[in-house]
């Protein structure tokens, strides 16, 4: 095959797969693209079995993932965190968090908010950022998984009275970012924490809370 | 360093042609605005408010006619124009002028128009003419002189060496004005002129403060949401600059934090065009250099679509410059992007992938709509994209596999071109 016919069976194949899929509500792709020599196609973490498919169907001439791993090999092809730290405490901000939803389905995500309390007696500005949250077990830090979708996210500048709060969007997923523990996270009962960047101005520094007190169930 | 000014505080009217606003003739000596601050240090805020509005009305109607409007101390609205019986601009001040405040209309050579054009063209020129060893400080449209003005920084020995070789022909510091000058109107025409004195140059803060011109990649926010301005380009049709950021940062006013850089002109992300992008119309126009980090600029000099294992370099204003991320896959369709800004997702057509392999974040919130360009063997670079977003991936927010939108789709969906240097 020359190098022409073999991108243009490539265009063919990423073609077919787009096609095959839009329109398609809840769509399993997360993105579809040309890499080196190969389809690169980025599924949800429950399309287990449409990666099979396309493995199937195409071979060599496609790079599948689903969720944050490779398929099949299961490794990650993203660094991911296995613990969260909290880093800092520039000024009395609380940060808390509510979510939509208490039940998912494994494979579904959940959008929540991040609640930003001034807790102090002076106004502050603050920037601050926030835009996806991470599966514990509850009570500790440890990660089991999460949103594996792509973020968009702007900054937000923030000027809050004594007292007052402003909000964050967030979202979270039921990838599995454990080594090892298959692409969805195990059904069960789960801690959400959400990292909140922030930076005050003022010189009282940055720093990275977490915002607690979000329990999910996972059917 | 680089602003429009289209009014000089010492104007030279070379012919006043006739009071040829109606109303304005019989204004000048005696009428009740006159009269009233003819003593005063300056005119009133009426006369004030109504010279302005000519200043607008030709500006934004009459361009290629209307050069510029000057209010002297006296209360006297000069108006420049190229045709001083220019009927329809003369009717339409006439129409403006409802409490007849005197008026001049002044023939000069050049246009609003043919003016902000050359001005423009002085600041795309910027860095070339660093390197041939003129440092801009400032350049402005003279309405009075039909002229765009030119100030320039004091000569450190290496421009006088550059000069002398762009110029071939021998330059000290002497002879330094009058060379410079000479080039500048081989490459732009007699319309520059320069300031008798060297100035010192206006300080940006660097890019979260830039003012007009813009630069690529300032850190620009509307109503508390921060994001970054991408690389600047001009309309095919129009000829007009504009600054282009994500679409997902929504539509408003943008500033930095120096001044205003403009409105949303259209935001082309909907749930269904897969663009994701923005213009903003830059009044003061833009350039093709761009932030590198803190108040370090580069030249902007192509475009380009890279390779896939091929490195690029994304710089938000939030996260600066990253180098080193290397391209995984292009002419990605992305699906069910999410957007906190207002919780929703989006598809996003025509992106490049890319990772940093040592796990460096190349995006974090606030740098959507920034730059994303590959670096040339010298210390220019090719722009590349501008910032989508990122694959969370990490232990705080941010990502170290980010996205952009390819430089070429973007031009192509909007009708613009790349400004470069």
């Amino acid at each position: 095959m020359t190098p022409d016919e073999r991108d243009r069976r490539l265009a063919r194949i990423r073609a077919s797969i787009a096609d095959r899929f839009a329109g398609t509500p809840g769509s399993p792709l997360q993105s579809i693209g040309m890499g080196r020599h190969v389809v690169v196609v980025r599924l949800k973490p429950d399309a287990v079995s449409i990666a099979e498919d396309l493995l199937r169907e195409f071979g060599g001439m496609v790079e599948v993932s689903v969720g944050f791993k490779d398929f099949p090999a299961g490794t990650s092809h993203v660094q991911l965190p296995h613990t969260l730290q909290s880093r800092g405490s520039p000024a009395p901000i609380r940060a808390t968090c509510e979510i939509d939803a208490t039940v998912v389905r494994s494979g579904a995500v959940a959008s929540g908010k991040v609640a930003i309390q001034n807790t102090g007696n002076s106004r502050i500005r603050v920037s601050a950022s926030a835009s996806a949250g991470w599966l514990c077990r509850p009570g500790t830090l440890d990660i089991v998984g999460g949103y594996s979708g792509f973020i968009a996210d702007a900054g937000h500048l923030f000027n809050i009275g004594p007292g007052g709060s402003e909000t964050l969007n967030f979202v979270v997923g039921t990838a599995s970012s454990e080594p090892g523990a298959g692409y969805l996270v195990r059904p069960g009962q789960y801690e959400v924490l959400v990292p909140v960047e922030l930076e005050v101005e003022g010189g009282q520094g940055t720093a990275l809370l977490l915002a607690r007190g979000c329990f999910i169930e996972v059917t | 360093m680089k602003r429009h000014v289209l009014s000089l505080p010492v104007l030279a009217i070379t012919s006043v042609i006739t009071l040829a606003v109606a109303t304005a003739a019989a204004a000048t000596a005696n009428t009740p605005a006159a009269t009233a601050h003819a003593d005063a240090a300056t005119p009133s805020p009426a006369i004030q408010l109504f010279a302005s509005k000519v200043e607008t009305l030709g500006a934004s109607h009459y361009g290629s006619s209307f050069a510029g409007a000057r209010l002297t101390p006296a209360g006297l609205t000069d108006v420049y124009a190229v045709k001083a019986s220019d009927g329809p601009l003369v009717a339409a001040i006439s129409a403006l002028n409802k409490h007849g405040y005197p008026v001049n209309i002044v023939a000069v050579s050049r246009s609003y128009d043919q003016l902000n054009a050359l001005n423009a063209a002085l600041g795309r020129a910027y860095a070339h003419l660093e390197k041939d060893g003129i440092r801009l400080a400032e350049s402005w449209p003279d309405p009075a002189t039909g002229s765009v003005v030119t100030a320039i920084l004091k000569p450190a020995k290496a421009d006088l060496s550059a000069l002398a070789t762009a110029e071939a022909y021998p330059t000290n510091s002497s002879n330094y004005r009058t060379r410079a000058l000479n080039l500048l109107r081989q490459e732009f025409g007699a319309g520059v002129t320069m300031q008798s004195q060297y100035v010192t140059r206006w300080r940006a803060g660097g890019r979260n403060n830039d003012t007009a011109p813009f630069y690529d990649g300032d850190q620009i926010s509307r109503s508390g949401t921060i994001c970054t301005g991408g690389f600047n380009m001009v309309g095919n049709a129009s000829g007009h600059d504009f600054m282009y950021t994500a679409g997902h940062c929504g539509s408003g006013t943008w500033v930095t934090g120096a001044q205003t850089v403009g409105s949303t002109s259209t935001n082309y992300l909907s749930a269904t065009s897969g663009n994701d992008f923005q213009s903003i119309y830059l009044a003061g126009g833009g350039l093709g250099v761009v932030w590198t980090n803190g108040a370090n600029l580069a030249p902007v000099t192509g475009q380009l679509l890279p390779a896939v294992g091929a490195e690029i370099t994304f710089n938000g204003s939030v996260t600066g410059e990253v180098r080193g991320n290397v391209v995984n896959a292009v002419g990605i369709t992305v699906y069910g992007i999410y957007n906190s800004v207002g919780g929703y997702y989006y598809d996003a057509t025509n992106q490049i992938e890319a990772t940093n392999p040592s796990g460096i974040y190349c995006v974090r919130p606030g740098d959507s709509g920034g730059p994303v360009y590959q670096h040339t063997s010298g210390s220019n670079v090719n722009a590349v994209g501008v910032i989508t977003g990122y694959y969370y991936a990490g232990g705080s927010a941010g990502g170290s596999t980010c996205i952009a939108t390819e430089i070429g789709h973007l031009e192509s969906v909007t009708n613009t071109s790349l400004i470069t240097s």
